[in-house]
């Protein structure tokens, strides 16, 4: 069979909370003005209660209101794919299934948590909501959401990119939501930093100031976020629930999970159900694969506490430890990366996650072999996983193996098809570094403390 | 948007690319050049721009040299903190804008 497609009925009826399973759990943020745990009165001006009380549960199973099932019963159960052409292309023994997150309108996976907030928004009475976006992916499905709820929409689309992505922009619009360029003259913090520079580009992090701004100016406004938080995580267990269903239709497991992994929530919506699998014993090779040029999980934060002494470890030997290199945690709770989900960031820790990079010409080259085999043109990021797929998959060829890999198909890329162009016009490349440069700098750090390999 | 010129010597260029050279900002999701994460946190450049950058050329020496020391520390040598952290400080300074 080449898909797996649940019927409405069997779409699950509760989404996972991985917090119930954690094997060292996790400590409570300490709120910085106070240092006390913070509690959901100190989220209250930008989330409605119902949401803060998702981010804090550790309840393992949350229902799933029959609103929320009604919306995604547009698209969802998505389908599972057997990736017979891909197998066929790679000549591997191994089995290659992947789960389509783009058949959302929307065209990704971002789609099953921005219902779910726009959802709890409505039945908390919440009249606007707000966000950021960069690129546009989570503003769409956000607009989108909203649209459904009839709640109003605003998104502070950071400037460069409202000028770069104009065709995600005609999306919100399309689905009615309000899509402004950040900096904008609509908040004082816009208008701050247009005063200073009026032809700035704008930021995500000024984007994000605007977006919060108008949530904490209105009771009646609130604000979403499109990943990291845990309430994210939540929602998007949807989809590994449903795959594990499907698994079970073809009469498999995976021996191989893999999502690309930014801020974390489409791996994670893939993987966290299948990671319970893992905690309790079950052996499977759980991947999350980010890009090499801009290594958040592989390289980890390169500031290290050297108390007062101030002491910068140095950046280049930090990439040169390789692919497996995961930072010792240096303070009590546990490392963050920046822009990474913490539980995503505590499973690396744990060892339920393995966290790679891949440069980016081999991920735009399984980008190819992967429309050209089973036809998907896949966003960039989603290349990740192909990749990555792509090579335990010819790994599994080369020891005789059988192996059977599951990816998350996060996203199609037909708005993202500049990026393709620069490659095909030989505009993108990869750099490693000069092994010289490697050599001298790892005499640099010859007496700090050496950071904890993982295994 | 091409290729730094030294790509196969033994060196990294110690300036930037010129301006028409992208690469994708994996915040934004798309294709940028080093003068916007040189100067995206109010004039600051981005917290991610030694990670993206660092085998483009040779950006850690580069901002050394071109960023105040306080400067260099407040964007890069913290620690990765939370996003619930930032949202917490971004409550406050909305609260004191809405105060004004």
């Amino acid at each position: 069979m080449k898909k797996y497609v649940l019927t409405e009925q069997d779409m699950p009826r509760k989404w996972y909370n991985i917090m119930a399973d954690l094997p060292n759990g996790m400590e409570p943020p300490l709120h910085p003005g106070t240092g006390q745990p913070c509690g959901p009165e100190d989220l209250a001006p930008i989330f409605p209660m119902n949401l803060i009380e998702q981010e804090m549960s550790t309840d393992r199973w949350i229902d799933i209101p029959e609103e929320i099932l009604d919306k995604y019963a547009i698209w969802r159960p998505s389908p599972l794919y057997r990736a017979y052409n891909l197998e066929k292309a790679l000549d591997t023994p191994a089995k290659i299934y992947f789960k389509n997150e783009g058949v959302s309108p929307a065209g990704s996976h971002k789609p099953n948590t921005a219902i779910a907030q726009a959802y709890y928004n409505k039945i908390a009475g919440t009249k606007k909501i707000t966000t950021e976006t960069g690129a546009g992916q989570w503003g769409s499905a956000l607009a989108m959401c909203c649209a459904f709820f009839g709640i109003e929409c605003k998104v502070f689309m950071v400037k460069i990119s409202y000028n770069h992505k104009p065709y995600r922009r005609m999306m919100m619009e399309t689905w009615g939501a309000n899509c402004t360029a950040s900096p904008s003259t609509e908040t004082r913090a816009g208008r701050s930093i247009l005063e200073k520079d009026p032809d700035c580009p704008g930021s995500l992090g000024m984007a994000i100031s605007e977006a919060v701004e108008e949530a904490v100016a209105d009771d009646n406004t609130k604000y979403a976020l499109g990943s990291v938080l845990n309430h994210v995580m939540i929602h998007q267990s949807i989809i590994g629930l449903e795959a594990i269903k499907q698994m079970e239709m073809a009469g498999d497991y995976p021996d191989v999970i893999i999502g690309s992994a930014g801020g974390g929530s489409n791996f994670a919506g893939l993987a966290f159900p299948f990671a319970l699998d893992k905690i309790n014993g079950k052996e499977i090779d759980i991947i999350a694969v980010e890009p090499a040029s801009c290594p958040t999980m592989t390289r980890g934060p390169f500031a290290y506490d050297f108390g007062d002494t101030v002491q910068m470890t140095p950046l280049l030997p930090m990439h040169t430890l390789g692919h497996n290199f995961v930072p010792a945690p240096i303070h009590a709770g546990g490392l963050r990366y920046h822009g990474m989900s913490p539980i995503v960031s505590q499973l690396i820790l744990d060892g339920i996650v393995r966290p790679e990079s891949l440069q980016q010409m081999e991920t735009f080259e399984a980008g190819l072999t992967f429309a050209r085999s089973e036809g998907y043109i896949s966003a960039p990021e989603c290349n990740h996983a192909i990749a990555m797929t792509i090579r335990e998959a010819l790994k599994a060829k080369e020891e005789g193996k059988e192996k059977t890999i599951l990816f998350n198909w996060s996203g199609h890329g037909l708005v993202d098809l500049a990026a393709y162009d620069s490659y095909f016009r030989g505009q993108l490349s990869d750099h490693d570094l000069p092994q010289e440069q490697i050599d001298n700098a790892l005499k640099d750090i010859e007496s700090l403390p050496k950071p904890k390999q993982a295994t | 948007m091409m290729t730094p010129e030294n790509k196969n010597t033994n060196t990294l260029l110690p300036d930037p690319p010129e301006e028409s050279f992208n690469i994708r900002c994996p915040r934004l999701g798309h294709q940028i050049n080093f003068s916007y994460c040189r100067s995206e946190n109010n004039g600051l450049p981005c917290f991610k721009t030694l990670d993206c950058w660092y085998n483009y050329f040779d950006v850690h020496t580069y901002l050394t040299d071109k960023l105040a020391k306080e400067d260099f520390k407040k964007v890069f040598l913290n620690e990765g903190k939370p996003k619930v952290f930032s949202l917490f400080d971004l409550i406050e300074q909305a609260k004191e804008r809405k105060g004004k």
